[in-house]
């Protein structure tokens, strides 16, 4: 086995253990002194592309491709690579490039597929390539789950779920199908059975980064759910105890404010202790990150408008005066209406 | 290959001398050593026939044969190694230069030596004790009581029922003094040392990395006492269900298969492994009788540091290095971060000394210095330990582990 063989031979091995680093190394010794080996360019293209280095490995492959145009894995990394780099368009022409030249290839439709669904104008095929890849590969797991996002993408979820489930069936550990599956279970509110299943799809590959945060945003999620029913159970008891005890009499008052500050500490414990540091560090910059956006700042607002509407009502004198019913009433319709446009969401 | 050759044989029964030819040089450049292919070309090429071995079936990939490639211990001679090389009246050198133009170099980077009759694998003594290794009681104590004692005290083992069947695991984040440990082990037990990495086994041809990892553990067996040290075990025993290479799950089950043998039949070979990712090591690997027993190498405590600064430090003109300071302020750092630290002061004392004109010693503001430049680097190692830990620690593997990164305050 001569050098080069022995290079690519040890790199290509390293790509499929999920040594990047190591591939690369060996690469970059190697085209030091063949800078034209294609093969070389495609697999540090590749090596690049796992470690989410875009810009490298559009690079890569570009070079590649300068010495061979006609290689059809290269045009898959160059897609890959745009993909990465979120410049989708041009990995969709990539990629239609890479099933002209592998038609017979189910990876090539999986990957236009799996483009495609980031190209507003050209989602529609999503389905088709995926029914592509799966007439040529009916027993790989991948084709089903590029289905099912399809359906998930038409919303038709049980269709989307079938897929799902298919492609369980045929690789029980496939993370990505159990990660998708579960993010159905979380549409539909079932939280304990959604974080079952990414902490599943987490056990299978722990260093994917999405489904730890498909897990923090189930446990938001839920503690958010759970957060306003208490908002809402609140503002209840304080309207109701404001008007059914005297205007002197504080102990109901006192007793109610600190069952509702002791459930806020049971849904916190409940929701926050499974989580890892780590993870809880992750909650507290997708809340970040969820406050910036219009939809969570208007079910933030309408949760402590309620808050502070039920302590004022609470402790507000009960002298026949209509400000607690407006206040109450004020607060709950901004609560429910940020309710209304909340839906349960997670990365697929 | 036997197919091959009977194609060969036919053409050149026809009088098709140049079609011969190519499918024997093609047989020949899979399987130099193959006396069959070697006796065809000398009757194509018109030469005396070479005497051939009886028939024997020839494997998928051919290659000389594990005792003509790896000769014991005590080195056979070449000759003995390869007889009908010397008993044959044929000039094999002249053949070889008139078909160098069919049948390419077996070895490009040395055409002159056939490193067949070398020996593949370095067997090293190791003079490196636990002694050596500074720090890390607790790892050296969890060596004694999984390893070294049962080795030792042959007739305790004995009395206990105690078996020696099965290898270690050093795992722990890289540079942290794995493969040193591992020869300290070797020093301990006075065994003979082969490190084998990736390199030494992989090779794209069907079959031969197999061939390779049975060589390894066949000079091991001859050369025993002997401690195989598979380094980056994951790349060699990844989980297989992740290989799409069908040529490395072959190697993988022959890993195995060398294990077990080594477990039925060869005493005095004893088997260590290093990963810095255990988790992705197949898990037959981990089964009882094959790396059964652990051992977490974490980053060098507080007297491993001293003892490790101590040692980059020796041989370099040092002068007022607060060393028990240091140790304390490089908490996290592995073996090798403390090195680079070490060589970045000597270096920055060394350009001082050039842009002055005048040499100087290197001080505890080089050491300083160059620990505010060199950030431990074993974070990313950290990162994706604390993942496995929090999500497929199901069966308590890593409690170890996990244990640590909860001291850290990751997890």
């Amino acid at each position: 086995m001569t050098g080069t063989e022995t290079a690519l031979t040890q790199a290509r091995h390293l790509l499929q253990v999920n040594r990047p680093d190591d591939a690369i190394r060996l690469l970059t010794a190697h085209l030091g002194d063949s800078p034209q080996d294609a093969p070389a360019l495609t697999l540090l293209a590749w090596a690049n592309l796992q470690l989410n280095r875009g810009e490298e490995a559009l690079r890569a492959s570009e070079e590649a491709l300068a010495v061979a145009p006609g290689d059809p894995a290269t045009w898959q990394h160059r897609s890959m690579a745009f993909r990465q780099l979120g410049r989708h368009e041009e990995a969709a022409a990539s990629a239609d490039e890479f099933v002209r030249l592998a038609p017979h290839l189910w990876a090539s439709h999986y990957t236009l597929g799996l483009i495609l669904r980031g190209v507003p104008g050209r989602r529609k095929e999503v389905a088709q390539c995926a029914h592509r890849a799966l007439q040529l590969a009916p027993d790989s797991a991948d084709p089903h789950v590029l289905m099912g996002l399809a359906y998930s993408d038409r919303q038709d979820y049980e269709t989307a779920a079938a897929c799902y489930r298919k492609a369980l069936a045929i690789d029980p550990q496939h993370a990505f199908a159990t990660s998708n599956l579960s993010g159905l279970d979380l549409r539909k509110g079932r939280f304990a059975k959604a974080m079952r299943g990414f902490r599943a799809a987490a056990a299978a590959n722990p260093q994917e980064e999405l489904f730890h945060r498909n897990i923090v945003a189930t446990a938001l999620s839920s503690l958010v759910k759970y957060g306003l029913m208490i908002a809402v159970l609140t503002g209840f008891a304080a309207f109701v105890t404001s008007g059914a005890v005297g205007d002197n009499d504080w102990v109901p008052r006192v007793v109610v404010l600190g069952v509702v500050l002791l459930a806020w500490c049971v849904l916190l414990t409940l929701k926050l202790r499974p989580l890892s540091r780590h993870l809880r560090g992750k909650l507290r910059t997708a809340f970040r990150e969820m406050l910036r956006t219009k939809r969570f700042r208007r079910i933030f607002a309408g949760f402590l408008l309620h808050q502070a509407c039920a302590v004022v009502v609470l402790f507000y004198p009960a002298d026949g005066s209509v400000l607690p019913e407006l206040l109450t009433t004020a607060a709950m319709v901004v609560l429910l209406s940020a309710l209304a446009t909340g839906r349960n969401r997670v990365s697929t | 290959m036997p197919l091959r050759l009977h194609l060969a044989e036919l053409l050149l029964d026809n009088d098709s001398t140049d079609d011969a030819i190519a499918h024997i040089a093609a047989a020949l450049q899979r399987s130099p050593g193959s006396t069959d292919a070697r006796a065809l070309m000398a009757r194509a090429v018109g030469a005396p026939a070479a005497p051939v071995t009886p028939a024997t079936p020839e494997p998928v990939v051919s290659a000389p044969p594990a005792q003509e490639a790896q000769p014991t211990q005590e080195a056979q001679p070449a000759q003995e190694a390869q007889p009908t090389q010397e008993a044959s009246p044929f000039d094999w050198a002249s053949a070889e230069r008139e078909l160098s133009d069919v049948v390419p170099p077996r070895f490009v980077d040395d055409e002159a030596e056939d490193p067949g009759d070398q020996p593949a694998f370095d067997l090293e003594s190791s003079a490196v004790r636990l002694a050596d290794v500074a720090g890390m009681v607790e790892v050296k104590k969890r060596l004694q009581a999984a390893f070294l004692a049962p080795m030792n005290n042959p007739e305790l083992r004995k009395l206990y029922g105690k078996s020696l069947r099965g290898g270690l695991l050093l795992y722990g984040p890289p540079g942290c003094g794995k493969t040193f440990i591992a020869r300290a082990i070797a020093g301990e037990l006075g065994a003979q040392f082969i490190a084998i990495g990736l390199n030494d086994v992989l090779d794209m041809w069907i079959g031969s990395s197999e061939r390779n990892l049975h060589e390894v553990f066949s000079t091991a067996r001859k050369a025993s006492p002997c401690v195989i040290f598979l380094d980056e075990i994951d790349a060699l025993g990844h989980k297989r269900s992740q290989l799409r290479n069908s040529a490395m799950r072959g190697a993988v089950n022959q890993l195995l298969t060398e294990l077990d043998g080594v477990r039925e039949s060869n005493d005095g070979v004893f088997v260590l492994a290093a990963t810095n990712h255990p988790w992705d090591v197949d898990g037959a690997l981990r089964r009882p009788g094959r790396f059964d027993r652990t051992l977490l190498v974490l980053p060098p405590d507080t007297p491993a540091r001293e003892g490790v600064l101590r040692y980059h430090l020796h041989e370099r003109p040092v002068a007022g290095i607060d060393i028990k300071a240091l140790a304390k302020r490089t908490h996290g750092y592995s073996g090798a971060d403390l090195a680079h630290i070490c060589e970045t002061a000597a270096e920055r004392a060394l350009l001082d000394s050039v842009s002055t004109g005048k040499p100087r010693m290197i001080e505890m503001r080089d050491m300083v210095a160059a620990l505010e430049e060199i950030k431990p680097s074993i974070g990313s190692w950290l990162n994706t330990a604390r993942n496995v830990v929090e999500f497929s620690n199901v069966d308590g593997t890593y409690d170890d582990l996990r244990k640590y990164l909860k001291q850290e305050r990751l997890l």
